[in-house]
């Protein structure tokens, strides 16, 4: 802070900002967990990029996995994306639930009675360590991953098409996750049940839907749930049965919008 | 200032808050007292702008919580003591409030002095006793410096020195011309403090007048005479008649009186030859001014709106 931002008092989006930063960083539990999540991406990928090698050199990949394991190798070195989104969504959702459960959120809305500076700026901050975090982590699996690969000659190289797209997407999709469970957090005010449904929604819901539907409704609706979308723009290639990666995006950034939106909406009108 | 007009609060089927005029002005402390589930906290709640009045409105220095630019200087609050992440660090439970209102880090160490928390600031909150939490929470309602605090029990858990130090406290912020509004289930605790008394039961309003005056217009309908004299049952019938009640105390020679006036009994017992060793009148306590004024609306409670502490 500056001397000329401290002598006009006032909330205002920057200082909601600079406030839930602290929030962020003064909390162990919190520190330790962002640090789990960028030793799972990164210890992930390698596993996967190690134990995947000789398969996908020789093409011998079983093809009838779960939703969240890679056929790729690209997508192999990624790997560990669907297990951190489960430790980003847990810790996204904590970020709010907690301010509830320990009242604290009272305290907060006292501060700031217009009360969706908070929601800004939980997104903004959350969002911005995140992408951060993980855009390193990425890179770090990506590369390291792709030393594995090499022994079989089978090393992704950014300048393949669409790889360079899929290594950004990887922290974007992340990010969304994050900024999802926030969302979720602040309208369900429950720790419990929003670490639930949003563990739920990024990794079984596709599993489920394709296992309890009618194959023909399955195939209409999968594309458009949250992780499929999600898989449609972190993949170098196009998979079937998922969008292509712009539209994948974008209905992706569509569950964020009503979310946020629906969050905001709740905040602006319950009482705290 | 606080300006409350027909406030009223419905959760469900139960008026919380029902129609509550009031005003608490600068430069005293002022009290507000009812029974527990009575809609004090509800009444602190919609003042702050937490929740959202059903009718009528709530001003603090003119404007409406949320409508102030910078809301903690102008009401800071203490609501619930352990309002802090138990992981986080006093100091930083109150930077981060801070942060929020444009608040310079000095002052954060300022309200920890102030409060006797700067030995601990670096402790985390969770490990924090109940006393020592209400302190945090003191801190963090002077923050902003603010013209209006209000605070919900704020001693409970203190130990006695900490209740002296709040009421010491409290004081001297209304001397400087802040306003203090202060809730307790127990009158005694405000008749320390509280120079003006908001008593409500019910959600409704009940008084709203200085506390002497309270005192006073119930103790003028609840006289109690104590007499002590060595021939009680004698002074018991000479003034036995309906609308007494006579209770005898200790051993036996301490007779309390209600319904009539100390003078007439000294008279009478002038008039008889009874010595009477003790003679005074009573002024109701605080507590039973309190009783009295509530039992009303207490009496119409319902279990239902018993089980909804606010």
């Amino acid at each position: 802070m500056t001397a000329a931002t401290l002598s006009v008092p006032g909330v205002s989006l920057s200082r909601a900002i600079h406030a839930e930063w602290i929030k962020l960083r003064s909390v162990r539990s919190t520190t330790v967990a962002l640090l789990l999540s960028v030793i799972v991406l990164i210890g992930v990928g390698l596993i996967a990029a190690s134990s995947m090698a000789e398969p996908l050199a020789t093409g011998t990949l079983e093809t009838d996995g779960p939703p969240f394991q890679p056929t790729t190798a690209t997508g192999a070195t990624l790997g560990g994306v669907p297990f951190a989104q489960l430790l980003i969504g847990a810790l996204g959702v904590l970020y709010v639930s907690v301010e509830y459960s320990t009242g604290m959120i009272r305290a907060t809305f006292s501060a700031v009675p217009r009360r969706l500076p908070v929601l800004w700026a939980k997104c903004i901050v959350f969002a911005g360590v995140v992408f951060a975090l993980m855009l390193v982590s990425t890179l770090v699996a990506f590369f390291a991953g792709s030393a594995f690969l090499a022994a079989y000659d089978i090393a992704p190289s950014l300048s393949d098409p669409g790889v360079l797209r899929a290594v950004v997407a990887a922290p974007v999709y992340l990010t969304g996750v994050g900024v999802m469970a926030i969302a979720l957090a602040a309208l369900m005010r429950s720790t419990a049940l929003a670490v639930s449904v949003v563990s739920f929604v990024v990794f079984l819901l596709d599993s489920l839907v394709g296992m309890l539907l009618p194959g023909e409704i399955a195939d209409v609706i999968t594309p458009y749930l949250p992780s499929t979308a999600g898989k449609a723009f972190m993949s170098e290639v196009q998979v079937d049965g998922v969008l292509s990666p712009l539209p994948g995006f974008l209905v992706f950034c569509a569950y964020l919008v009503v979310l946020v939106g629906f969050a905001a909406y709740a905040l602006h009108r319950r009482d705290a | 200032m606080i300006e409350v007009t027909n406030l009223k609060k419905r959760y469900g089927d139960t008026l919380a808050v029902d129609s509550l005029t009031f005003t608490v002005r600068p430069g005293i402390v002022t009290g507000f007292l009812g029974p527990n589930g009575s809609g004090k906290s509800t009444t602190m709640r919609l003042i702050l702008g937490l929740d959202e009045p059903t009718e009528g409105v709530a001003l603090i220095n003119g404007r409406r919580a949320r409508e102030h630019p910078a809301p903690l200087r102008e009401i800071g609050a203490l609501l619930e003591a352990k309002a802090a992440h138990p992981g986080r660090s006093a100091f930083n439970h109150l930077l981060c409030l801070a942060a929020t209102n444009g608040i310079a880090k000095r002052r954060v160490h300022h309200v920890l002095e102030l409060v006797g928390l700067q030995d601990v600031a670096r402790q985390r909150a969770g490990t924090f006793s109940l006393g020592m939490s209400q302190r945090l929470g003191i801190a963090s309602a002077l923050l902003g410096d603010p013209s209006t605090v209000v605070l919900d029990e704020p001693v409970n858990g203190l130990d006695p020195e900490g209740i002296v130090w709040i009421r010491e406290l409290l004081k001297g912020l209304a001397a400087e011309g802040r306003t203090v509004f202060l809730s307790s289930h127990l009158m005694s605790e405000l008749a320390e403090t509280a120079e003006h008394v908001i008593v409500i039961g019910q959600g409704r309003l009940i008084a709203d007048e200085p506390v002497d005056t309270l005192i006073r217009s119930v103790s003028e309908t609840r006289l109690r005479v104590l007499v002590r004299t060595p021939d009680p049952v004698r002074l018991c019938n000479l003034i036995q008649r309906a609308g007494v009640t006579i209770t005898r105390r200790h051993d036996g020679d301490v007779l309390e009186i209600e319904g009539v006036p100390a003078a007439k009994i000294g008279d009478e017992a002038a008039l008889n030859g009874i010595p009477l060793h003790e003679l005074r009148t009573e002024q109701a306590s605080l507590e039973e001014a309190f009783m009295q004024l509530t039992s009303g609306a207490v009496e119409f409670r319902t279990p239902l709106t018993v089980g909804r502490a606010s």
